[in-house]
């Protein structure tokens, strides 16, 4: 079945978009997927700030990028709160994956989120979200970011006079190299 | 590169063997002994910035961004060649054949770690070029759209090697011929001797 | 009984920096220009002296052999020693971007080939290194013996101790950004790394 990905910036702009996975979509769905998953953004928002369930009543869904991080990391280490689905990190090694988080006539979303304020989603047009597919493709994709990151010559936000104020961020990533790797790392993971 | 390839170019090359060992066992020594070393991503990504943030002002004049970044190496290059010699303590070389071998066997590997490939000489053995297997300095690096065929993003290699050369009395042109980062099959740096500068060798040496 | 003075002298013969490490204000105390004289006349002579070899040497030249044996540890801290005040410099020695304990650890071969390596008087002994870049560094000690037992001696350990200047000379003045080449030297670190090295050798 296809898939839709999509890397979704601080500030919600997204990044790189892509279908993946066999089959294509129907053009009506292809027109609705980025309505679909940018719907998702909210509830990724809430998921990724939620805390401990003792101290839910806390949860800032503001989202507001590296800044409240810093914060929230800090109340983690302070006292019983919780960071980034940490919860969760009870059993698995990362908290940046999010699983299944919405879900849309049908249709599955899952989502990755990283500590940068990076959301990485994927719309399942089979509905089924198999976690440990999933979560390989997300690092791995992760992992590219990073190297991509490392180019000089990308953009990855920010201004010389450090007002990293939402206005400005990652650039969108337009690399031909980025894009069939991660087309590379689909047909490893997902099918 | 690919094995074949490296065989075929070294055996084209009439250098003299146990000298040439020497020269990669001293460069080896000195590199994993003597030398203090830099995180690799702090020092690509500081290269990478300077190169990006030249882009930027010249506004994708790239022949100007080349030039800059010779002459930036070109000033590396007359103070470094005191660092290798101070470290090296080599002799002068007698033909230019030892100068390639030095430059790639002890010079490449001291300071970057690597030893590029010696290979193209031409006829009157006055020129060869460096192939390099890898380029740290050019790791994750891809070039903006417009860049490709006119930026050549390491060269700063090239004004090294000049001014270097330069301040032992040999006087060369040090360009690059093809880079892999353009989508060319070999990184290469062509170095060409002019002339050596006997007079300004100094006095006591012969 | 130690080195007494530190010239470096550029290609062009110009003296780059001179220190003296004779406390004593003696009457002999050279001053500024004296030095720049010395350093200038040193550089003439040095070039004198490598024409004048008999045509007889060259047209048959001897073999001599120009390598220095290494003399470990010439104005570095030992680290195996076994005297402790020493040993506690040890650890906050820094030896720049060369990883220690010592600047080199082996062997080298002398540019200087036809110059003058040591100069010999009643007085002082003067020793010259020169880098293949035309650099010469020179040191004055006080009497023949003042780094080895005897002349020859002397004059190795007094090559691996200017070898040494020159490693300090390309770590802290050439990696000086501000630094003009062929001027004189004003770095406060090299002049402490020089004064290091020279109290070591005691």
């Amino acid at each position: 079945m296809p898939e839709y990905f999509a890397i979704v910036g601080p500030g919600d702009r997204p990044l790189y978009e892509s279908e993946l996975g066999r089959g294509a979509w129907t053009p009506e769905q292809r027109e609705l997927n980025p309505f679909v998953l940018h719907s998702s953004l909210d509830v990724i928002e809430d998921l990724q700030w939620q805390l401990l369930p003792e101290n839910s009543d806390t949860v800032s869904n503001t989202g507001g990028g590296e800044f409240g991080g810093a914060a929230q990391s800090g109340a983690a280490q302070g006292g019983g709160g919780g960071f980034l689905r940490s919860h969760r990190a009870k059993t698995e090694t990362d908290n940046c994956y999010l699983g299944r988080v919405d879900h849309f006539y049908g249709l599955a979303v899952s989502a990755y989120t990283t500590y940068s304020g990076l959301k990485l989603l994927m719309v399942h047009g089979s509905g089924i979200v198999d976690d440990a597919n999933c979560r390989s493709f997300y690092q791995e994709v992760h992992e590219l970011y990073v190297k991509t990151l490392m180019n000089p010559f990308y953009s990855a936000g920010g201004s010389a006079n450090g007002s990293g104020s939402g206005t400005i961020g990652p650039a969108p990533i337009t690399s031909r190299a980025f894009d069939s790797r991660v087309k590379a790392i689909a047909r490893r993971h997902l099918r | 590169m690919p094995q074949s390839r490296s065989s075929s170019l070294s055996s084209s090359n009439p250098a003299n063997a146990p000298q040439v060992r020497h020269l990669k066992a001293l460069g080896d020594d000195t590199w994993k002994n003597k030398v203090e070393k830099v995180n690799a991503e702090f020092f690509h990504l500081t290269y990478g910035t300077i190169v990006a943030q030249l882009c930027e002002e010249y506004a994708g004049d790239y022949a100007r961004v080349n030039g800059e970044l010779f002459q930036i190496g070109y000033n590396l290059g007359v103070r470094l060649i005191e660092d290798f010699l101070a470290r090296t303590a080599l002799p002068r070389c007698d033909t230019f054949l030892k100068t390639s071998e030095v430059v790639s066997k002890c010079a490449f590997k001291i300071f970057l770690n690597l030893t590029p490939e010696v290979a193209h000489w031409n006829a009157a053995r006055d020129s060869f070029d460096l192939v390099f297997g890898e380029n740290p300095l050019a790791e994750h690096v891809e070039l903006p759209p417009g860049a490709s065929g006119q930026l050549w993003f390491s060269n700063v290699l090239c004004g090294v090697l000049r001014g270097a050369l330069e301040m032992v009395q040999l006087d060369c042109d040090v360009e690059f011929v093809s880079d892999t980062l353009r989508g060319d099959m070999s990184t290469d740096i062509r170095v060409k001797l002019n002339k050596v500068l006997r007079d300004e060798i100094p006095a006591g040496e012969d | 009984m130690s080195i007494e003075a530190i010239l470096i002298v550029n290609k062009s013969g110009g003296l780059i920096y001179h220190r003296d490490f004779n406390n004593k204000t003696s009457a002999t105390h050279l001053n500024g220009n004296d030095y720049l004289i010395l350093a200038s006349t040193v550089h003439s002579v040095f070039a004198i002296a490598s024409q004048v070899t008999p045509k007889a040497l060259k047209l048959s030249p001897p073999k001599i052999d120009f390598t220095i044996p290494y003399h470990p540890y010439v104005g570095v801290p030992n680290p195996n020693s076994s005297n402790t005040s020493n040993r506690r410099t040890v650890s906050s020695q820094k030896l720049g971007s060369f990883k220690g304990p010592d600047f080199f650890n082996g062997p080298f071969t002398s540019w200087n080939k036809s110059g003058i390596r040591q100069l010999i008087t009643d007085h002082f002994t003067m020793y010259i290194y020169q880098s293949l870049t035309g650099l010469k560094f020179v040191a004055l000690g006080s009497s023949v013996a003042v780094l080895g037992k005897n002349a020859a001696v002397s004059n190795e350990v007094a090559d691996n101790f200017l070898r040494k200047v020159y490693c300090v000379y390309s770590e802290y003045v050439m990696k000086d950004p501000f630094y003009s080449l062929e001027m004189p030297i004003k770095s406060k670190t090299f002049d402490q790394s020089v004064k290091s090295l020279v109290d070591n050798l005691l």
